[in-house]
């Protein structure tokens, strides 16, 4: 607990930045863009010298992403921990560089330099199949899903097969931290992932070995929940998850997808389900599981202010907008 | 110096203790205050009030502590006579507010912190974060209050 008061003080005070959904929706309301980028970048996205405009939102919410893993060092501790969160951006750089080998192009210019490896040093380790610096998940992402494309020449099978190693490699610095709290996260994290594979895969009309092949283990629903679900009709699965946190998003979703035939909703619920999860940091006085949430909460800050963008600057209806945001960490 | 002095000096010095849970507990709102601090905004009086709060603890104790130190003599340079039984007397008499002043010193370090934190975040709190820190204070006065009773009630000599 004590090395955490320091940090988990300095977040509680940051904390009070983040947008709420009621500023959200009054900016979606909002009918001036210009009013809503001084309300972002009051909520600290950009400056005076480079404001927040429809023309550069992009580029400052990039570097803000870029900059936001910065703010650990000034909470004065090395919160390894954090590199579940990190190591999205590690795994999306594993799948631009295959993808860019197999097609023998250069994508150097979308790769992140937000992942626990920098992008240059990743992209030499990728290139050699290099075991120094990679770790173990990492080295099997790059052997398994180059060996699937030159046999598939399908560069679907490099995302699944990076997916299935980053989530196995959250697992295992949640596990090494031993924080309850941070595997509960990873293991609420692959439940909506899961869910969300489930259903794309029944909409297309896919049998169990297929889901069963992209099932992704670890996660709090065993796969034989999934395989009793799909001897039912897909409208009625939902109440397999029953007493699960992905219920809602099993049920509300579904219907919504039945109706509406998109997918927006339904995944928006998975991804509430998560934050849902992630909230319960805020009844804990002290703790990594502050630090933790919080930056989960600035992660969700910056996709909704891209939707919120999106929307507003493509004269999106209000309502679609409010419908598409994700649930913020209030 | 008799066993008797011996044990009351003891029991002076474990009243005295309850400056570790002072130390401890004004330490661990001092953290919480930095962190506030380097955050958003926060003014540095409201954090100050609370930070405080975990120090009576160390001031109770080192009452007790003086006190004992008086009747057994040591404070004015002539101990006086303590049969073992009153030495034991006046080291239980500094055992209440020893202990309970290193638990609730932490416990309202503790608080204070996360009260510390409530302030930061919305404003106004500051009367409210104060009386939930105050509240661990009511169980430190108990136990200075027993152990000033129990000291009152030894006569040495």
């Amino acid at each position: 607990m004590a090395n955490c008061v320091f940090a988990t003080a300095m977040i509680r005070s940051l904390e009070k930045r983040l947008l709420t959904t009621e500023q959200f929706y009054n900016m979606i309301d909002s009918g001036s863009i210009d009013d809503i980028c001084r309300t972002v970048q009051e909520a600290g996205y950009g400056s005076d010298a480079e404001p927040f405009r429809p023309d550069t939102y992009m580029s400052i919410l990039a570097q803000r992403e870029n900059n936001l893993f910065d703010e650990t060092l000034k909470l004065g501790k090395d919160f390894k921990v954090l590199d579940v969160l990190n190591l999205v951006n590690d795994y999306h750089n594993i799948k631009v560089l295959l993808k860019a080998e197999a097609l023998g192009i250069d994508r150097s210019d979308i790769l992140l330099n937000t992942g626990t490896i920098p992008a240059a040093r990743m992209a030499e380790l990728v290139r050699d199949r290099d075991r120094s610096q990679l770790t173990e998940n990492m080295l099997k992402a790059v052997l398994e899903a180059s060996d699937a494309q030159a046999r598939t020449n399908d560069p679907q099978w490099i995302d699944i097969i990076c997916d299935k190693y980053w989530f196995a490699d959250m697992e295992r610095v949640a596990e090494e931290s031993g924080n309850k709290f941070v595997q509960g996260y990873v293991k609420a994290k692959i439940d909506a992932s899961n869910l969300k594979t489930y259903v794309r895969v029944r909409t297309m009309g896919e049998a169990w070995p297929f889901f069963s092949d992209m099932f992704i283990p670890g996660g709090t629903i065993e796969p034989t929940t999934y395989q009793r679900a799909y001897t039912e009709d897909l409208n009625q699965f939902g109440a397999h998850f029953k007493g699960t946190l992905i219920y809602e998003a099993a049920l509300d979703g579904r219907i919504d997808l039945e109706k509406t035939g998109k997918f927006t909703l339904f995944e928006k619920l998975c991804d509430d389900a998560v934050m849902h999860y992630a909230k319960e940091g805020k009844y804990v006085s002290y703790g990594i599981e502050v630090v933790f949430a919080y930056f989960v909460a600035k992660q969700a800050e910056m996709t909704n202010i891209r939707i919120m963008m999106a929307g507003k600057l493509a004269g999106t209806d209000p309502e679609v907008i409010k419908e598409r945001m994700r649930e913020t960490y209030e | 110096m008799t066993i008797g002095v011996a044990l009351a000096v003891f029991g002076a010095a474990i009243a005295a203790c309850a400056g570790v849970g002072s130390g401890l507990g004004v330490g661990i709102a001092g953290e919480a205050a930095d962190g506030v601090m380097a955050g958003e905004g926060t003014s540095f009086g409201s954090t100050l009030v609370l930070q405080a709060l975990p120090g009576t603890q160390g001031i109770y104790g080192m009452v007790i502590a003086i006190m004992i130190m008086t009747k057994i003599g040591v404070l004015g340079g002539g101990a006086i006579e303590v049969s073992v039984a009153q030495g034991l007397a006046l080291l239980g008499a500094g055992l209440p507010i020893g202990i309970v002043g290193i638990w609730s010193g932490i416990a309202q370090g503790k608080a204070a912190g996360a009260g510390i934190q409530l302030v930061s975040k919305k404003d106004g709190k500051l009367g409210q974060a104060i009386i939930y820190a105050v509240m661990v204070e009511t169980y430190a006065i108990l136990a200075f209050i027993i152990s000033f009773l129990l000291y009152n009630g030894i006569t040495v000599g």
